[in-house]
């Protein structure tokens, strides 16, 4: 066998020229999805941990019966009340499987500067939990640049008496209010007089805002709020109405004691289905019915959901037509190969040689050739790969407010894979070629008649 | 000469007549009733907001002054939101709350409790802010009304188009209809007068009662009872906004 593999070895230096087109041809293409996956890797990680974290979805998000499609029209009728609450948290504290959750809450309303009042979507988070998110591992590696603060600083570092509320940046403009809490002496509250040339400069002159929401119990409610820091969701969209503020807070503020969800994050995210079904047989047992979501469920994620399932979809296409030309490349090349060396086959048959055996020569011809091919493939692709990240290239995600730097990160798996079915394809090309060349009589071979 | 002239005269009230009154003439007549500018010091009434939605049911009490295009709307009761105001100058509207440290400025379409918006909660000025043509006459509960056709003359203001009716012979307004911009009714009011409003020794009649519902679902309906209706002296100061914190 080593014997055979030498002289398959040689084999490949006897057209260089042909067998380079044909290498060059796999790796290239090797090195192209090695560059595709690892942007699909990079871009499918950095949205999974967007979601997942950053956005406070969780790995599963624990509702209301109904409450997923009903909350935002009947908030009172569709969340989750004291009582359920506290069985559900007796539950996820005692799951093996549950790193920590939070208590969420969402609403709308409009927000003030005593002047001018803008609509804003506020989302109720716990700032202890937010802590938790910022220094996590998994935030850390896929997002290290992670800095969605743009002036002053998070919620967690401030008591939560003091109504503390960060507003996106658009919002933030609108209001007038582009300093916070922190560049005023405390309690500083401006009045303008609406009316006068300058209200616009002196909304800037305090970080004191007031909500105004319709209360679940059905009437108007508003309260004072501190602008504690300014954000960017990521997204334009967004940017002009977003607010974070604790869960607690949008309680006082909605006049409630009821929770829209409860966030929960995993110890082991690949162990999801059983931890869900178990948290849902627990509460079961305690009479209490909710409904679960995976983080990835289409109703839970649409944006993480439709991005992939698109990202997959180009992928795949691509890796298609990568192989298609990997194959035709290898077969064309392969052909022309055995049609030359007709004579060479007869000799081999004519010698004793079996149809497999001269099969299995052309066979590790190919499989050198791929080796070398792939491997080539594989160094050009670490070294673009590492040339691209380098270079910081940023671009702009449809929707996105802020630029991303374009980075990829190769996945073994995937190339593995990639360098299989690569392998695989070249092996089959060459196998059908010569399997149907080794079907002719070997005078007619040895003759030339064979064409 | 002098038949002559009571001819020309008679002939000329005939032709009037038979015009009959403008759009314009008969939305400032039916506001006037309905709390509008009638008196150069002010009015004051109480208004009683009862809400029934989803089966519940809840009740506001607001203690209402206007002066001119101004309006004051205080909650006297349930008292965990006694002292809330919603203050509204000329379209513009605000709302404060006890303790908060800066009003908020208000659309007056917001939703204020059940059908009503903070705009039906204060005096109706249908003349200021729509613009008025008159699309026919029909009888409404046995009484002769014009049909009007109402749309808003600005984008601030609480309905975007109105079809009201405006009995013929007392010139009140006795039925809206409240309709979406594409002309899709979404809530329908109906208003009966039974109080007396008397301003400078001049009686008229005043709104009594005003029944708004759901259109799409009408188990859902705020009933505004309007009590105490009297003239009295509103100085500006109490309209002006930065005085409302101080």
């Amino acid at each position: 066998m080593m014997h055979f593999c030498m002289i398959a070895f040689k084999n490949l230096l006897r057209n260089v020229k042909r067998n380079l087109a044909t290498g060059s041809a796999i790796a290239f293409g090797f090195c192209g999805v090695l560059m595709l996956g690892g942007y699909a890797n990079r871009v499918q990680n950095y949205l999974a941990t967007y979601t997942v974290y950053v956005i406070h979805t969780g790995h599963l998000a624990l509702f209301a019966p109904n409450g997923m499609e009903n909350f935002d029209f009947k908030p009172k009728n569709h969340s989750l009340s004291p009582q359920t609450q506290a069985a559900i948290e007796n539950i996820l504290k005692s799951d093996p499987n549950v790193e920590f959750f939070e208590r969420q809450l969402w609403g709308a309303g409009l927000v003030g500067n005593g002047c001018v009042s803008l609509p804003f979507i506020a989302k109720g988070i716990e700032p202890e939990t937010d802590k938790k998110i910022y220094s996590h591992p998994m935030v850390r590696r896929w997002m290290p640049q992670f800095a969605p603060i743009l002036k002053g600083r998070e919620l967690w570092n401030y008591p939560s008496s003091l109504g503390g509320v960060a507003l996106s940046r658009r919002l933030a403009r609108g209001l007038g209010k582009t300093s916070v809490h922190e560049d005023f002496p405390p309690g500083q509250v401006v009045l303008v007089d609406c009316a006068s040339p300058d209200a616009r400069q002196k909304f800037g002159e305090d970080a004191n805002v007031q909500f105004l929401v319709g209360s679940w119990e059905g009437s108007i409610n508003a309260l004072d709020g501190e602008v504690v820091s300014l954000f960017t969701t990521g997204f334009d969209e967004t940017d002009s109405s977003a607010i974070m503020a604790s869960t607690e807070y949008l309680q006082r503020l909605y006049d409630t004691n009821y929770l829209g969800r409860y966030a929960i994050w995993l110890k082991h995210p690949g162990r999801l289905p059983e931890t869900r079904e178990r948290i849902r047989a627990r509460l079961s047992e305690v009479g209490e019915k909710v409904d679960i979501y995976d983080w990835d469920d289409q109703r839970m994620s649409p944006y993480y959901f439709g991005t992939v399932n698109f990202l997959d979809s180009l992928v795949g296409f691509i890796s298609v037509v990568m192989g298609v030309v990997i194959l035709f490349s290898v077969l064309n090349s392969t052909t022309m190969t055995i049609l030359e060396r007709s004579q060479e086959i007869g000799t081999y048959r004519a010698l004793g040689f079996r149809r497999s055996q001269v099969r299995n020569l052309f066979v590790l011809e190919s499989v050198w050739l791929g080796l070398l091919a792939l491997l080539v493939g594989a160094i050009l692709g670490v070294v673009v790969i590492g040339a691209i990240n380098a270079s910081k290239i940023i671009y702009y995600p449809p929707g996105a407010s802020d630029g991303l730097q374009l980075v990829l990160i190769l996945n073994p798996i995937f190339s593995l894979l990639a360098a299989l079915t690569a392998m695989l394809l070249t092996i089959a090309g060459t196998w059908v070629v010569a399997s149907s060349r080794l079907r002719q009589m070997p005078a007619n071979l040895l003759s030339g008649v064979a064409r | 000469m002098k038949k002559l002239f009571c001819l020309v005269l008679s002939l000329w009230s005939m032709v009037a007549a038979a015009e009959g009154p403008t759009a314009v003439e008969l939305l400032a007549a039916s506001d006037r009733a309905r709390g509008a500018a009638a008196s150069t010091q002010g009015l004051s009434w109480t208004a009683e907001v009862e809400t029934v939605e989803n089966g519940e049911t809840k009740n506001l009490v607001y203690d209402i002054k206007v002066r001119g295009n101004d309006a004051i709307a205080q909650v006297t009761s349930p008292p965990r939101q006694k002292g809330e105001l919603i203050l509204f100058n000329d379209r513009s509207l605000w709302y404060v709350k006890p303790g908060i440290k800066k009003p908020v400025s208000i659309s007056p379409r917001q939703r204020l409790v059940g059908q009503a918006a903070n705009g039906d909660i204060a005096s109706t000025q249908y003349a200021r802010d729509y613009e008025g043509t008159i699309a026919g006459e029909e009888t409404i509960k046995g009484t002769a009304a014009w049909k009007l056709d109402l749309k808003a003359k600005a984008k601030n203001v609480t309905y975007d188009k109105i079809t009201y009716w405006i009995s013929k012979k007392e010139q009140l307004g006795i039925r809206a209809e409240f309709l979406t911009v594409s002309g899709e009714v979404f809530k329908m009011a109906e208003v009966e007068y039974g109080n007396t409003m008397t301003v400078g020794g001049k009686s008229f009649p005043f709104v009594k009662l005003v029944v708004i519902q759901d259109a799409k679902n009408a188990q859902n309906v705020t009933k505004i009872k309007y009590q105490n209706p009297r003239e009295t002296n509103n100085p500006p100061s109490l309209f002006n906004v930065n005085n409302l914190l101080r």
